[in-house]
């Protein structure tokens, strides 16, 4: 690990119109880090990821890539670097899977390029990866929920990023499925040292595959560290406000939240 | 370009050579298509044949295949920008505008006046007009798709009601030619004028053709286009100024000819697919079959009079794609 992170942010504050969703947050990701961020909904979750991928200006603070502030590098720039899967992807017109996939490689082509032998291979690669090259020529309406978030995966790693930030990436999905999505992911992570910040509604898929979480509550860090540091139950309950008991996964030995309705309390 | 997009290409092209001579064949005299062949090969043969051939039918249908290729590729674009599958070149207001200064220029007789480069003029004018109103309302906010749609599409309302208001008070001989143009039609025009028409039409179509893989991208949508490292804003701004600007032309030359703009995408959306690298080319040769085809037929269909163009590209296109759609297997219309 560099001593360097790779990406830093520091003191952002930034909402919508006049509302102030995330207030005062810093934190930094070294290399290679697989980093989640969980919290309730409302939290700041999405606000936060929008203002590190660029997408929102924050109000304060700033965002470090590799020591440069990101807005002021073009969104060009920036592409050939970093990744970002958002929420709920789709695709209004009927291309096909494989003309997905190759627009992840925009990034990396100059004005009128067209894809080389490289760029062929890096799309075959990941097809492979994510296990979508079997239906690569067909259309993304044809396919389940689960096979069109691969294809969306495939997608972001066909920019060859150095960071990928993922938005709920297995939001809606089964559990087959959502193992399938993060062990790809998590299988980059190791091999290749590709860093990681995802946002997770899944508290215990969470613990499952980050090395570092971020808490969030009411727009700031509740609670900053690896896993079994974050996932106590004194931490949930205030943050979730719902009972809980924590366990450990006895194959995994991470922390596990158990969920206790109001009746059974 | 798989073998199936160089199967359809082929095919297109060979339907433009056959529209091409039906269309010197067809019209208020019948030609052999001996004839046709010799008066392009050898005019000095035949004066007759080649004076009607030359002096009025090649220009016409090339001033169709300047306006449907136009009319073609505006409406992908526009269909491709706003992701909305009933957005065509009139969508953004541009047709409202045109149509007030035509009628506008009509109403007070200025083609008296100023002869016939007044109708083009008066309806590039209107259509600028509405372009700038569309464009000042739109930046705003920041070109977002909904308020490029809601305000090109209030614009032209408020346009069409000007219109009518303007034709309620006006003479009915004028109210008649004005509800011709307003139906589209390409007799009207000059050469010297589809020439000037043909810088802006087929400078816009090369542009759109340039930034196809820029436009695809944007189809994913703002959030998606921005992390893939495109300035969407700057984008969605060049296309919309691009498309008016193809839309303005051709209407200035020809009216408002209705449905081109909207079947011919959609119909080679079906053949070739949805990437705009194949499925831009594909629309301009599709609109440069499709409009001069439809114009043989308004010429000839109740000769020695005409038609407006506009009424036959509305029924011949509806009916085709109405068929085409209750043939398809598939429920999306993308």
């Amino acid at each position: 690990m560099d001593a360097s992170p790779l990406l830093k942010v520091a003191g952002l504050v930034a909402g919508y119109q006049d509302q102030k969703i995330i207030d005062g947050i810093s934190f930094s990701v070294p290399n290679s880090c697989f980093l989640g961020i969980i919290g309730p909904n409302g939290s700041g979750k999405t606000t936060l990821f929008r203002v590190i991928t660029g997408f929102l200006k924050p109000w304060e603070g700033e965002v470090l890539y590799q020591g440069n502030n990101t807005s002021r590098i073009t969104a060009a720039d920036i592409a050939k670097e970093i990744a970002v899967m958002p929420q709920g992807m789709e695709s209004t017109f009927s291309f096909s899977v494989e003309e997905l996939v190759a627009m992840g490689r925009f990034p990396h082509l100059g004005r009128l390029q067209k894809l080389g032998k490289r760029d062929r291979d890096v799309i075959r690669q990941v097809l492979e990866l994510t296990d979508t090259e079997d239906f690569k020529d067909k259309k993304l309406f044809e396919l389940s929920g689960g096979e069109r978030q691969r294809v969306f995966l495939a997608q972001s790693l066909a920019q060859e990023p150095k960071l990928l930030l993922l938005d709920e990436p297995t939001a809606h999905l089964d559990i087959g499925h959502q193992i399938r999505i993060l062990d790809v992911i998590k299988r980059l992570n190791r091999t290749e040292g590709m860093t990681v910040i995802v946002v997770l509604h899944d508290l215990n898929l969470a613990s499952l595959y980050c090395d570092r979480l971020i808490l969030l509550k009411d727009g700031f860090i509740f609670e900053e560290g690896s896993p079994s540091e974050v996932m106590t139950y004194e931490t949930i309950e205030a943050v979730y406000e719902t009972v809980v008991l924590v366990n450990k996964n006895p194959v995994t030995k991470r922390p596990h939240v158990l969920l206790v309705s109001k009746e059974q309390q | 370009m798989t073998y199936r997009h160089t199967k359809v290409f082929i095919a297109l092209f060979l339907l433009f050579i056959g529209t091409f001579l039906l269309g010197l064949a067809f019209g208020g005299s019948n030609l052999s298509l001996s004839s046709v062949v010799t008066a392009i090969f050898q005019p000095e043969k035949d004066s007759i044949a080649s004076t009607i051939v030359w002096q009025l039918r090649v220009p016409r249908f090339f001033l169709g295949v300047l306006v449907g290729a136009g009319l073609s590729v505006a409406g992908c674009v526009f269909q491709g920008l706003l992701r909305n599958p009933l957005a065509e070149p009139y969508t953004l207001g541009i047709s409202g505008g045109a149509a007030l200064g035509a009628t506008l220029a009509i109403v007070f007789g200025l083609p008296g006046v100023f002869g016939r480069i007044t109708l083009p003029l008066a309806a590039f004018l209107g259509a600028f007009l509405s372009l700038s109103l569309t464009y000042a309302v739109a930046a705003r906010r920041r070109f977002s798709i909904p308020t490029l749609i809601l305000g090109g599409v209030i614009l032209s309302f408020l346009f069409s009601a000007l219109v009518l208001l303007i034709l309620s008070v006006a003479d009915t001989d004028k109210v008649h030619g004005t509800i011709i143009w307003l139906m589209g039609d390409l007799s009207a025009t000059e050469t010297g004028m589809a020439r000037v028409a043909a810088f802006p039409i087929v400078g816009g179509i090369m542009i759109m053709i340039l930034l196809a893989q820029q436009l695809n991208i944007l189809t994913l949508g703002e959030e998606k286009a921005t992390y893939l490292g495109l300035n969407t804003e700057s984008l969605r701004k060049i296309f919309f100024l691009a498309a008016s600007l193809i839309t303005g032309a051709c209407v200035a030359v020809s009216g408002l000819i209705g449905f081109v703009g909207l079947i011919v995408p959609h119909f080679l959306r079906r053949l070739v697919g949805p990437n705009h690298r194949t499925l831009i080319p594909a629309s301009a040769l599709g609109g440069a079959i499709f409009l001069p085809l439809c114009d043989t037929i308004a010429r000839t269909i109740i000769a020695p009079l005409e038609l407006p163009v506009g009424v036959i590209t509305g029924i011949a296109g509806g009916l085709v794609f109405i068929s085409f759609i209750l043939k398809t297997k598939s429920w999306e219309i993308f």
